[in-house]
């Protein structure tokens, strides 16, 4: 029997002075599944990838993640640690100076000692391909060098569930099959926005049309 | 640590106006007109980092980070935190438009003299750091010098933020003493109070000088102290 | 048709120029009468120009934090003169005096700022500044802060984001502080990268070192006649207020 990683019930959320959003919205997420997320320009792909980590709040519904019912901010930071969130532009996710760093950043957060950090990305990065990246500038890196990173900073914290955003925008060919190649490989459950059908069907199970507040199975 | 209007007396607050008008000139003699979109943005991005709080123990601070904007800015300095002062009385109504000027001196003069004072020994470490490409000399010694040579970088970004608050914080305090006897014991528990932001300023801006130095290096080669060639750019050596 | 007087648009030159005499007479009275003469003309200001009052209050809270505290210690701290015995504690009356007239001062330039210059707009108030011959330059830096403050600040809320999904939290650690510093590196080095882009994007529209100013003001009678009643009003209150007699109310029963 598959588990429920995040089960959405009923969930409504509107930005304030715009028409509402979501309303009474269901969504569930199973262990070991991938889900394919369509929509146009601001149907609120995003936002709900910000409602699962608890970056917004619905203004009513239920969100039960990891099979407990979440509301607050002390909630979340639970769900934050088993959620890989990679973002749009991985600009905004890599601060820190050096690759070793920013992916050990969140092994740190989560109270691995300093020793295990490093051990735990120096395989992150070899499972990833990047072995020999550890000390490189992510600043000065390629974007898709730095999609990869991203990635790898994400899996770093070992997440029950990935949350990609338009992870292929911006790559190149050679790039975009690498990534392809590791997701297919990742065992994890993956729910993936993006506009690429080809990429979607190489991955996903199934796939949702977000449109005028409500999920639509293709 | 501004000054408020009204409490300064008017005769410091003329002085300091003086010589912030004057120092404002000073740094837009310096500027060529490629230089305005960045000053302004990092200008901007002081602005912005000004609301981050730094967590200590139970309470929290905000950074100043004059001494980092000194040495990434050098004369510019003056012109930058001007125009941050001014919006900030200008949106948020505080700030004081009389003290200004006192406040800009107050901010700006220390950050600028540890641009003077530091501003070589990073360019000396550039040099150093060039020569290492080609003889990458595994320094032996003493563990304090192996340290230290380790983490130069970081040692001069934390004496220039370190100074440079401790200026701004005693230049607070000697306007505040000029202005009456009443203030004295003010000014001392200003001092008292600040003295931990000392070393936590010097930190901060050591971390951010050694990040900036190794993603951008070339914000700090090729500069010239108050624009008279003094020191051999790093980035010849390097090619 | 009075107070509609107060709602015509004025040159913005004119405001700031007013603000700032305002300013220089009220930090360069001495005497507690005159301040609060000042206040309450300053007052008066506020209202004829229907400044948003409810909130300019709340800003006037927001005043450093620290300034207040300085203000309340002074009491206490300043000792000369008479005193006060107040719960075993020595209140000195010219501490007192002092920090209520520094309070007057203070809140007299905010609400005179608030009442005259509080509905202009940063980018109106940049352009008075070239007019008013402020260099190009300067003018320029502060036209692109306005500009790019809040592309910044959204940046760095979105690095923010960023680093609480992946578990960050506020402590006082050396790694979180570390994070902030390189968090505030990375802001400064994408604020850089933007300035050279914008430096790019300018120069490939023609920018060959000069700003051409767009907005042009126009000073009419209004103005003259706004300077006019404004400064024979500020000197009608000074003549009124030094004319009081306060001295009583400043020798309250004392224990010296």
């Amino acid at each position: 029997m598959a588990e429920a990683y995040f089960k959405l019930q009923d969930i409504s959320f509107s930005r304030p002075g715009f028409a509402p959003l979501f309303s009474e919205l269901n969504f569930e997420v199973y262990s070991r599944e991938t889900i394919g997320l369509v929509g146009g320009n601001g149907a609120g792909k995003t936002s709900l990838f910000h409602l699962l980590m608890g970056l917004l709040k619905p203004s009513s519904g239920e969100i039960i993640a990891f099979g407990k019912t979440c509301s607050s901010e002390g909630d979340f930071l639970d769900v934050r640690t088993q959620a890989g969130y990679l973002f749009q532009n991985s600009d905004d996710q890599l601060f820190c100076p050096t690759v070793e760093e920013d992916v050990s950043f969140g092994p740190l957060n989560l109270g691995q000692s300093h020793k295990k950090a490093i051990e735990i990305t120096t395989k992150v990065l070899s499972d990833l391909g990047l072995s020999g990246f550890e000390k490189r500038i992510t600043h000065h890196l390629s974007g898709g060098e730095k999609r990869l990173v991203a990635l790898a900073s994400v899996l770093a914290m070992e997440p029950k569930v990935l949350l990609l955003d338009e992870p292929t925008t911006g790559l190149d060919e050679l790039a975009y099959e690498r990534l392809t190649d590791i997701l297919k490989r990742l065992d994890i459950s993956k729910v993936i926005i993006s506009h690429d059908e080809t990429f979607l069907s190489a991955l996903t199970e199934r796939t949702y049309r977000l449109k005028a507040g409500q999920l639509h199975l293709l | 640590m501004h000054i408020m209007d009204g409490v300064v007396s008017s005769s410091l607050v003329v002085g300091a106006t003086i010589v912030a008008v004057s120092a404002v000139g000073f740094g837009l003699k310096r500027i060529e007109p490629d230089d305005i979109p960045k000053i302004a943005l990092l200008a901007a991005a002081f602005f912005v980092a000004s609301v981050i709080r730094v967590p200590i123990g139970p309470t929290s601070a905000h950074l100043m980070l004059t001494g980092l904007l000194g040495l990434v800015l050098g004369p510019a300095i003056f012109p930058a935190i001007f125009a941050g002062l001014m919006l900030q009385t200008f949106i948020f109504g505080f700030g004081g438009i009389t003290v200004l000027g006192l406040n800009l001196v107050n901010m700006a003069l220390p950050g600028f003299l540890a641009y003077l004072i530091f501003m070589p020994f990073l360019q000396k470490e550039f040099q150093s750091r060039a020569r290492d490409l080609y003889a990458s000399s595994s320094s032996s010694g003493h563990k304090t010098f192996r340290f230290i040579q380790k983490n130069r970088t970081f040692l001069i970004g934390f004496c220039a933020g370190s100074f440079a608050i401790a200026g701004s914080l005693l230049m607070v305090a000697f306007s505040l003493a000029l202005s009456g006897q009443a203030f004295i014991p003010v000014a001392k528990f200003m001092v008292l109070a600040n003295l931990p932001l000392i070393v936590i300023e010097g930190l901060f801006v050591g971390v951010i000088l050694q990040f900036l130095t190794s993603l951008k290096p070339e914000l700090f080669a090729q500069v010239n102290l108050l624009q008279t060639p003094a020191l051999q750019s790093s980035t010849e050596l390097r090619t | 048709m009075f107070l509609s007087f107060f709602d015509t648009r004025f040159d913005p030159r004119t405001l700031i120029f007013l603000t700032l005499s305002f300013s220089v007479v009220v930090i360069s009275v001495s005497s507690f009468q005159l301040s609060l003469g000042l206040f309450i003309f300053a007052l008066g200001l506020a209202v004829l120009f229907r400044a948003p009052l409810v909130s300019t209050f709340k800003k006037i809270m927001l005043l450093d934090g620290f300034m207040i505290l300085a203000l309340l210690s002074l009491p206490f701290t300043f000792a000369s003169g008479p005193s006060l015995l107040i719960w075993g504690v020595s209140v000195y009356l010219d501490g007192f005096w002092l920090a209520v007239s520094i309070a007057l001062k203070a809140n007299s330039i905010f609400l005179c700022f608030t009442a005259l210059m509080g509905r202009m707009g940063v980018a109106e108030f940049a352009h008075a500044l070239a007019h008013l011959k402020v260099p190009t330059q300067f003018v320029q830096i502060l036209l692109l802060m306005v500009r790019y403050i809040d592309v910044l600040r959204l940046e760095l809320e979105r690095m923010r984001t960023a680093m609480k999904c992946r578990g960050f939290q506020y402590s006082t650690s050396w790694h979180c502080w570390k994070s902030i510093g390189h968090l505030i590196g990375m802001l400064f080095v994408r604020s850089i990268e933007r300035g050279e882009q914008i430096l790019t994007a300018m120069k490939c529209r023609g920018f060959q070192g000069t700003f051409p100013l767009l907005h042009h003001f126009h000073y009419g009678r209004r103005d003259s006649l706004l300077i006019l009643s404004f400064f024979s009003g500020l000197l009608l209150f000074l003549i009124f207020s030094s004319s009081l007699n306060l001295a009583s109310l400043m020798e309250l029963p004392s224990h010296g």
